[in-house]
């Protein structure tokens, strides 16, 4: 293992975050280069000599980017990071430029797609892509894959400190027993992941955009805001660990992360058996690209078997090629947070995004964080 | 008569003087200002970007939920809390170091630089592992015996007024500090001479002569805390969600340039309004101090 469990556990695939966000704010808008953005059919020249990845923080190994250079050498790699899917939306959609390949997960594929933010891709160029496993294949945010190939899956749910709390399994049990210990529950800050849950307890879709659901969901959240501590996509694997907070809402990758510290904090993560949220991250290539032969040969060495192998044991997310399942360790393919099996798989739900629905949730989100 | 061709030159040695900063404001702060006013009479695009349709709906929105004039509320309790703790704890320090400082005066106000040294970002991030439920301050509490349980104090609206006045104290020092050096001390001995007491002189003449100096070291710290965006972010955790926070989601998470940039407006109209209270309260300050 070339990375080992700690390296991973200092900072989350989603963490540096906020931290860019409070920062740079939109001083990023200012363009790298300046090319002309490439039309989508248009035929694929000799490979460029610059490439530019604008991705999530710690979720691309460093040996992969470092095996990646040594096999081009004279293709010059710029990295840039950002904190959430809508902070690299709008700074896209603000005009930044010079980006060639980003990582949005699904539901934000098709908000790009819609916005024809994402460039074809060209499968002449990307013969690994015959790794891919078919289920992955023509997901429903990008039909036939023509915009995006997966990058990794995984599951939001909860954890929670097993020293502090009794055993809990339910959305329903997150939301209503927060009451006993206030001000030690975290949520992730998005509107839909936040509404999306507090639906499910109450055993509606995810994806509802009733608004006599969704008004019972923000009952539930307003009645349970006095006790949330954190509103936060960063810092609850820190703040567990520490014990500042007992119970947070996340993703499978970073709970994961704290229990192969040293030692392992007692945090238990659940996917809840009302269901939760599926999620896909993609790599795809921006239309405005300046480099498209660049982009399409390093989504292609990413997809490589062995590459995703490694990718595993930085991020903890599962892979979507079962060939690279023989050079995954056992202790990692065998996991159920990281593969979990088809019982729990089966009622979890994908986002799928409508303009109306969003408008909704992010109300109900803006009234939660103020109250 | 003899004036006229002086002031020519003058007219034409201010505009080169004025021309860097002119093109400046003009690209960096009226423009994108501009931009700011139309969007908020705009229409937002789906996820996203504007919609060149004229929409009116935009600031009685604002208006219609309560949600919103809660957050403006909050906000404004907060600037108006942290600069009142930022005088109350600024005016001794700057009144001991005019006064009682001594050779040691220039020692202390490097000492209140030092820290900006370190960047505003790293130091409040700081203050998550000190605050921490198990960081050093608990053990210490709890080695003295002074805590039991937890700490408690870090994601609270305590926690940001504390962040706030650690991190503003020296924009209230410095302003007082200078009004209070140059305040002419024979003032205060003559009242003393006339047979006025300790807290009469302070309240009759130090505070009087200073209030130029009160006044906008409490505004330097009062704007700034209108639009604060990372403290609450850092320290507050899900307790305080202030106008900054809220425009900053409006444009990244909910994709609502428009209301956004509406809530931009609100923010300057509210300011100018708290400004222009200010111009005449100083102005009446300038006065009594000119009659005195």
């Amino acid at each position: 293992m070339s990375m080992s469990r700690l390296d991973a556990t200092d900072l989350s695939r989603r963490e540096f975050l906020e931290l860019s966000a409070l920062t740079t704010g939109g001083l990023v808008l200012a363009a790298c280069g300046a090319s002309s953005p490439g039309t989508a059919s248009a035929t694929l020249g000799p490979i460029e000599s610059n490439l530019s990845i604008y991705n999530w923080d710690q979720y691309l190994s460093p040996d992969t980017l470092k095996q990646f250079q040594a096999k081009y050498p004279n293709l010059k790699v710029d990295t840039a990071t950002y904190a959430s899917n809508e902070d690299m939306l709008a700074k896209i959609e603000a005009g930044a430029k010079g980006y060639d390949v980003v990582v949005p997960t699904g539901y934000m594929v098709e908000i790009m797609i819609r916005k024809n933010l994402l460039r074809t891709l060209d499968f002449g160029q990307l013969p690994n892509f015959s790794h891919v496993d078919s289920t992955f294949r023509n997901p429903g945010y990008d039909p036939n894959s023509k915009h995006s190939v997966p990058k990794d899956w995984g599951t939001t749910g909860f954890g929670y400190r097993t020293d502090k709390l009794p055993p809990m399994k339910t959305w329903k049990e997150f939301f209503n027993n927060a009451s006993q210990f206030k001000g030690k529950v975290s949520v992730l800050d998005g509107a839909t992941e936040v509404v999306g849950m507090a639906l499910k307890s109450h055993g509606f879709s995810y994806n509802s955009d009733k608004d006599s659901e969704l008004s019972q969901a923000r009952d539930t959240l307003l009645k349970f805001k006095p006790f949330v501590a954190k509103i936060a996509s960063s810092g609850y694997k820190e703040d567990l660990t520490t014990g500042n907070l007992w119970m947070a809402m996340g993703w499978n990758g970073d709970f994961e992360a704290i229990q192969g510290q040293t030692p392992a904090p007692p945090v238990q993560y659940v996917v809840p058996s009302e269901g939760a949220e599926l999620w896909v991250d993609c790599w795809a290539i921006l239309a405005s690209a300046p480099h498209p032969v660049a982009a399409h040969t390093f989504i292609n060495f990413l997809l490589d078997p062995a590459v995703q192998a490694q990718e595993i044991q930085l991020t903890y997310y599962a892979q979507a090629e079962s060939d690279a399942l023989a050079n995954i360790p056992a202790a990692i393919k065998n996991d159920p947070i990281i593969y979990p099996p088809a019982s729990v798989l089966q009622p979890l739900e994908t986002r799928k995004a409508t303009p109306a629905g969003q408008k909704s949730r992010d109300q109900i989100f803006a009234e939660f964080k103020a109250a | 008569m003899i004036r006229r061709p002086l002031k020519l030159v003058t007219a034409g040695a201010g505009g080169v003087l004025l021309a860097p900063a002119g093109v400046w404001y003009a690209a960096f702060f009226v423009a994108p200002l501009g931009f700011i006013l139309v969007f908020s009479f705009l229409t937002s695009a789906d996820y996203g970007g504007i919609e060149y349709t004229f929409n009116l709906g935009n600031y009685p929105q604002l208006l219609t939920h309560p949600i919103y004039l809660r957050i403006f509320l909050n906000t404004m309790g907060m600037a108006f809390s942290g600069t009142l703790l930022c005088l109350l704890v600024g005016f001794p320090l700057a009144y001991f170091l005019a006064t009682r400082a001594g050779r040691w005066k220039n020692l202390f106000l490097v000492m209140l630089i030092v820290p900006f040294w370190t960047s505003f970002l790293t130091r409040t991030y700081a203050w998550l592992i000190l605050l921490s439920d198990n960081g050093p301050l608990a053990h210490v509490l709890r080695q003295a015996n002074l805590l039991h349980g937890d700490l408690g104090f870090l994601y609270t609206y305590k926690a940001v007024l504390m962040g706030v006045v650690y991190n503003y104290l020296p924009l209230m020092i410095f302003p007082l500090y200078v009004s209070l050096e140059r305040l002419d001390k024979r003032l205060i001995e003559a009242a003393k001479d006339l047979g006025a007491g300790r807290l009469q002189t302070f309240w009759r003449i130090t505070v009087p002569l200073t209030t130029p100096g009160i006044l906008t070291g409490c505004l330097l710290v009062f704007i700034p805390l209108t639009g604060e965006y990372v403290i609450p972010a850092i320290l507050g955790g899900a307790k305080s969600y202030m106008i900054g926070n809220l425009i900053g989601d409006e444009f990244v998470s909910a994709h609502d340039w428009a209301f956004g940039s509406a809530l931009g407006m609100a923010v300057i109209v509210l300011l100018m309004f708290l400004i222009a209270v200010y111009f005449r309260v100083a102005r009446r300050a300038t006065t009594a101090e000119m009659s005195l």
